[in-house]
C-alpha cells in the first residue's frame, strides 16, 4: 500500500480540530425562555462553562474523527500495485480443436475457453493491446485491437469449434511473429492441453499463461472401422477403445449405406479395448458405426468407412530386382503387384496397368497413367542433374502424403540433381535441393511421383516412414484403390480433372472446385463420407468418395501445457496496475457523515 | 367623579358581550354544599327548606327583580329582596399568578389568564356567588376582598387589569398564599398559574403541595387552571442557544435538535402528569389549556366539562 500524495496528510490536522471544537466554548444566540426546569432536567449536550471543558466522549466526536479520517485517506489517495491481469499486449489462444468440443465441462471446453476469454477482453482498457487467435489445424488471427474491447467480442462470439487437431507449434510460430519485440507480451492459452506435440523449438519472447480447462477424460471411442475382403466376402473390422477409467458399456451399430444392419453391446474396462467383426452384405459402399449411448466426446462416438471395391488395380513394377519396393508395393490392400525386368521389350509386352512403377529405368515415353519413378535416367522423366550428397531431408512444405513421417533421420548416400528435371513441385527437400518431385494434371496426363535416389543408396527403406510414403504414395496416384480416410482440416488432393467437378460434404453441399490445379479440397472439418462427383447439366456422376473421420486421441485435461525445451525466451517484465482506493474512502467517508447525522438528530 | 379603585370594562379584559350573553347562563358548581354567609342560589347544609322565609336583604344592582317584596317597598320606599333559608351564597376565589414567566409567550400568558379570571368573575358574581381575587409571585399582590353582585364586575375586572400590569415579578411561591387561606370562607378556589414551578423531589419541597394541604384545610375547593403558551408546548428554538430563564436569570446552554425537542415534550408530559397527581391527591380539579384557545371555548366548555361551572 502506498499514497501518491502524502502531502495531504496535512489535512489530518482537522481531527485535532474537530476534538479542539468539542473543547472550546460554542458561542450561542441568547433565547429567553419562561423557565429553564424542564430544560435542566434533561440536558445532554456538552455545556461550556468555562473556556475550556473536559472531553467526554460520545457517538458524535468517534463518528466525527473518523469522518476526518477518512477523508484525509481518500485525499493522500492510497494505492496498492498488483501485477496487471494483462500485459501491454496479450495474445489470447484459443483452443477449437475437436476435443474442445467435449461437454465434461458445462456447456462444453469451448464455451468455457470462450467464457474465459471474454473475461480477458473484458480488462482491456485504452492502450491496452489484445489479439485473439485460434488453435486448432491452421493457427491463425482472427481479431487485433488495441484499446478496443468490440473488435474482440465480435471475433469471440463467431468462434466455433473445429474438428481437427491442434497446431500448437504452428500457434507459437505465429503467437511469436505477432509479438514482434515481444516487450511486455504475454501469452495466454485457453485449451486442454490436448495438441500435437511441438516437435521444434520456438523461440518466445514472451510468458506463457496456461488456463487448463477440462474435467474428465472419461471417453468410449470408435478408433478405427474398415473393411476388408474376407474368406466369406467383404468384413467390416471396428476397434472401440475405451480411453477413461471407468468401466464403461454401449452398444455399436453399424449401418450400412444409411440402414442398421448389425449391432453388438459391449463392455470395457477402464484403458481397455475391443475389436469387432461385422460381416457386410454384397455391394456394401459406405459404413457408418456409431456409439449408444454417447458420452461427453461425441466427435469420436461415430465413424464412417469405404467398402473396397470389387475389383483390384494392376501396378506393374518394372525394375531389375528391388525387395525394398516390391516389400512395400505388396503391402498396399487392393493392388496386384506384377514384376517385370527393367528392360523396353519386357515392359511393352505387358498389358495396360493402373500404375507404373519404374526403378532405375525409363521406357521412351511415360505412360497416360500415374507414375512411380525411382532413380530414372535422364529422358522421358526430365533431366537428372548430377549426383550430391542431399543431407538431412525435410518436407518441403506442408503436405498430408508427409504428416507424422519423420525424415529427418533419414540418410542419403547420393542423390541427382531434380532442379532442372522439369518434373514437378518438390515434395521432400534437402539443403542441397529437392530428392523428391511430384506432378498432376493438367502439367501432366496423370499423376507422378518423382524419387531422385536409388533406395539402395539410402536408410529410407529401413525406416517406419517407408511403408507408410509408399502406401500413401500409391494412394495418392490411385485414390480410388484406398480407404482414402482423412482427418478433420486435412487437405485432400482431387486425382480428377476438369472444371466441372465438385465435392458433397456430409451435410448434402456441394462445393463446387476452381480449376486451379492442383485440384485441393480443404473444407473437411466435418466428419462422414466425401464425394466427388462431375456435374454437367443437371445430372452428378459419382466419380470417387473419401472418408473424413476425426482423430481418435485420449480427451484427458493435460494439467501442464508441455511446451518443447528451449520454446521459451527471455521473459518480459510483467507490467504493475496500480489500483487506487480513495473511491472507497471517500465512500466510508460518506457513510460515516451520514451516520453522524443520523446520530445528530436521534440525540445519542 | 372618578371611582377610588380601578374599574374596567369587558372589552378590557377580554370579554366580548356574545361571550358575555354565555356566560349568563352558567354558575359555579360547588361539589358539597356550603354554608355561605348570605343569600344565594346554594343548597345549605342546614336543615330547612327553600320555601321558609328567612331575611330582607337591600336590593342592589343585579339581583333577581322577581325576589323583590313589593309589599316592603310599598311601605319602607326601598327595594328589599325576601331571603328565605336553605338558599346560601358561595365563596369563590381566584388567585392569578403574576410572575415574570407569565408575561411570556405568544400570545402572553398572563392576558390569557386574566381573561379567564374575569369570566369567572362575571359567572360568580352574576350568580349572586361572594368573588375575590388576588395575585402573587413571591407575594400576594391587589387583593380585592370578596365582592357581591353584578354592579362589582367592573371593580373586579379593574383588579385584574392592574395585575397584568405587574405580571414582571421574581418567581412564583405559593406559599405566599398560606396567610391569605386562613382567612377564607369554605369554597371555591382557583389557582391560574403555568405551574412551572419544583413539584417536589428536588432539593426543595413543593410549595404547591403545601399550599394546597392549607387551601384543604380551609375547606376550598380548589382547581388549577395551568396555562401554557404555544411556545412552550411546541419550542420553536434551534441551533446552539443560551436559554434564559425570564423569572431567575439561569442559563442553560443547549444544542437543540429534533431528539431534544422531542425530549423536552417528554419531561413536559411528565412534569404535568406529576401536577395532575398532586392535585388529585388534594382531591382538586385540574386542567391545562393554551394561551391562544378560544375564552369561550376554555370558559363554556372546558370548565363545563370538567364540572367547575354548570
Amino acid at each position: 500500500m502506498t499514497f501518491l500524495a502524502p502531502a495531504a496528510a496535512a489535512f489530518g490536522v482537522i481531527v485535532p480540530a474537530i476534538v479542539a471544537l468539542y473543547f472550546l466554548k460554542v458561542r450561542r444566540t441568547p433565547v429567553p425562555v419562561s423557565s429553564t426546569l424542564l430544560w435542566r432536567s434533561m440536558i445532554k449536550d456538552r455545556q461550556a462553562s468555562v473556556p475550556w471543558q473536559r472531553l467526554r466522549i460520545s457517538w458524535l466526536l468517534i463518528l466525527q474523527i473518523l469522518a476526518a479520517i477518512a477523508l484525509v485517506l481518500a485525499l493522500m489517495r492510497p494505492a496498492q500495485s498488483a501485477p496487471a491481469p494483462l500485459a501491454g499486449h496479450t495474445i489470447v489462444l484459443i483452443d477449437a480443436s475437436a476435443t474442445m468440443q467435449a461437454t465434461d465441462v458445462h456447456p462444453s471446453r469451448f464455451q468455457e475457453a470462450k467464457s474465459q476469454a471474454a473475461k480477458l477482453i473484458g480488462e482491456v482498457k485504452a492502450g491496452d493491446r489484445m489479439t485473439l487467435m485460434v488453435l486448432d489445424g491452421n493457427p491463425r488471427v482472427v481479431a487485433d485491437s488495441v484499446g478496443n474491447q468490440g473488435p474482440l467480442r465480435h471475433a469471440l462470439d463467431t468462434l466455433q469449434p473445429g474438428d481437427g487437431p491442434a497446431d500448437l507449434q504452428g500457434a507459437l510460430a505465429l503467437a511469436a511473429s505477432v509479438s514482434g519485440s515481444g516487450t511486455d507480451t504475454q501469452l495466454v492459452v485457453l485449451s486442454d492441453g490436448i495438441t500435437e506435440p511441438v516437435v521444434a523449438p520456438v523461440a518466445l519472447p514472451f510468458q506463457v499463461t496456461f488456463h487448463a480447462i477440462g474435467a474428465s477424460g472419461e471417453d468410449l471411442a470408435i478408433t478405427a472401422l474398415s473393411a476388408q475382403p474376407g474368406d466369406t466376402g467383404q468384413q467390416a473390422f471396428a476397434h472401440v477403445q475405451n480411453t477413461g477409467r471407468q468401466r464403461r458399456s454401449a452398444t455399436v451399430n453399424l449401418s450400412v449405406d444409411g440402414r442398421l444392419t448389425n449391432a453388438r453391446t459391449i463392455a470395457l474396462d477402464g484403458g481397455a479395448g475391443q475389436d469387432l467383426t461385422f460381416p457386410l452384405p454384397p455391394g456394401a459402399q459406405q459404413l457408418h458405426a456409431t456409439l449408444d449411448p454417447g458420452d461427453a466426446f461425441a466427435l469420436d462416438d461415430s465413424a464412417w468407412a469405404l467398402a473396397r471395391p470389387a475389383r483390384g488395380y494392376r501396378v506393374l513394377l518394372v525394375s531389375n530386382g528391388n525387395v525394398f519396393l516390391q516389400q512395400a508395393l505388396s503391402l498396399v490392400p487392393g493392388i496386384t503387384v506384377t514384376s517385370v525386368s527393367a528392360t523396353a521389350s519386357a515392359y511393352s509386352a505387358e498389358p495396360p496397368a493402373d500404375l507404373y512403377v519404374f526403378d532405375q529405368f525409363t521406357p521412351p515415353t511415360l505412360p497416360a497413367a500415374p507414375v512411380l519413378l525411382v532413380d530414372p535416367p535422364s529422358g522421358a522423366a526430365g533431366a537428372m542433374g548430377n549426383a550430391f550428397s542431399p543431407g538431412p531431408l525435410e518436407p518441403a512444405g506442408p503436405n498430408p502424403l508427409l504428416t507424422g513421417l519423420t525424415l529427418s533421420d533419414v540418410h542419403v548416400a547420393a542423390a541427382h540433381d531434380l532442379t532442372k528435371s522439369g518434373f514437378g513441385q518438390p515434395l521432400i527437400t534437402s539443403p542441397g535441393g529437392p530428392v523428391v518431385e511430384l506432378r498432376q494434371p493438367p502439367a501432366a496426363p496423370a499423376r507422378g511421383v518423382l524419387i531422385g535416389f536409388d533406395l539402395h543408396e539410402s536408410d529410407l527403406p529401413l525406416r517406419t516412414a517407408f511403408p507408410v510414403l509408399i502406401d500413401r504414395l500409391t494412394g495418392w496416384l490411385l485414390p480410388q484403390t484406398t480407404q482414402a480416410t482423412y482427418h478433420p482440416g486435412d487437405e485432400v488432393g482431387i486425382a480428377e480433372t476438369g472444371s466441372d467437378l465438385g465435392v458433397i460434404r456430409p451435410n448434402g453441399h456441394l462445393d463446387a472446385l476452381t480449376a486451379a490445379q492442383p485440384l485441393v479440397f480443404a473444407d473437411t472439418g466435418t466428419p462422414g463420407v466425401y464425394t466427388v462427383v462431375r456435374v454437367s447439366g443437371g445430372s452428378r456422376s459419382t466419380l470417387s468418395r473419401f472418408v473424413v473421420n476425426a482423430v481418435p486421441a485420449p480427451i484427458a485435461p493435460v494439467p501442464q501445457l508441455t511446451l518443447a525445451q528451449g520454446a521459451g525466451g527471455p521473459r518480459a517484465a510483467r507490467r504493475s496496475q496500480r489500483t487506487e482506493w480513495w473511491p472507497w474512502a471517500a465512500a466510508a467517508a460518506l457513510v460515516l457523515l451520514t451516520a453522524e447525522w443520523a446520530v445528530f438528530h436521534r440525540g445519542l | 367623579m372618578t371611582p377610588a379603585f380601578a374599574v374596567a370594562g369587558p372589552h378590557d379584559v377580554g370579554l366580548s358581550p356574545a361571550l358575555l350573553a354565555r356566560l349568563d347562563r352558567l354558575t359555579f358548581r360547588s361539589r358539597r354544599p356550603v354554608v355561605g354567609s348570605g343569600a344565594g342560589q346554594r343548597i345549605s347544609p342546614r336543615p330547612g327548606t327553600s320555601a321558609e322565609f328567612s331575611d330582607y336583604r337591600t336590593y342592589v344592582a343585579g339581583d333577581d327583580f322577581r325576589r323583590v317584596d313589593w309589599n316592603a317597598y310599598a311601605r319602607l320606599d326601598r327595594l328589599m329582596l325576601r331571603l328565605y333559608l336553605g338558599e346560601e351564597d358561595l365563596s369563590v376565589h381566584l388567585f392569578v399568578d403574576t410572575s415574570a414567566s407569565m408575561h411570556w409567550g405568544e400570545p402572553a400568558k398572563d392576558a390569557a389568564a386574566r381573561s379567564i379570571a374575569a369570566a369567572l368573575a362575571y359567572v360568580g358574581l352574576s350568580g349572586f356567588d361572594r368573588l375575590g381575587v388576588a395575585g402573587f409571585a413571591d407575594r400576594v399582590t391587589g387583593l380585592l376582598r370578596p365582592q357581591r353582585g353584578r354592579q362589582s364586575c367592573p371593580r373586579v375586572w379593574g383588579t385584574l387589569r392592574r395585575l397584568g400590569s405587574q405580571s414582571t415579578g421574581p418567581a412564583s411561591d405559593f406559599t405566599t398564599l398560606l396567610p391569605v387561606t386562613r382567612s377564607l370562607r369554605p369554597g371555591i378556589t382557583v389557582i391560574l398559574s403555568d405551574f412551572l414551578t419544583p413539584l417536589g423531589g428536588e432539593d426543595r419541597p413543593a410549595t404547591l403541595g403545601t399550599a394546597l394541604a392549607a387551601l384543604r384545610g380551609a375547606r376550598q375547593q380548589v382547581t388549577l387552571l395551568q396555562v401554557l403558551a404555544p411556545q412552550e408546548l411546541d419550542p420553536v428554538v434551534a441551533g446552539d442557544v443560551a436559554l434564559t430563564d425570564v423569572e431567575t436569570g439561569a442559563r442553560v446552554d443547549v444544542t437543540v435538535t429534533p431528539a431534544l425537542i422531542a425530549a423536552y415534550r417528554d419531561a413536559l408530559e411528565e412534569h404535568t402528569e406529576r401536577l395532575r397527581a398532586l392535585a388529585r391527591a388534594h382531591q382538586a380539579l385540574y386542567r391545562r389549556v393554551r394561551s391562544d384557545e378560544p375564552l369561550d371555548l376554555v370558559v363554556v366548555d372546558v370548565f363545563r366539562r370538567i364540572g367547575l361551572l354548570t
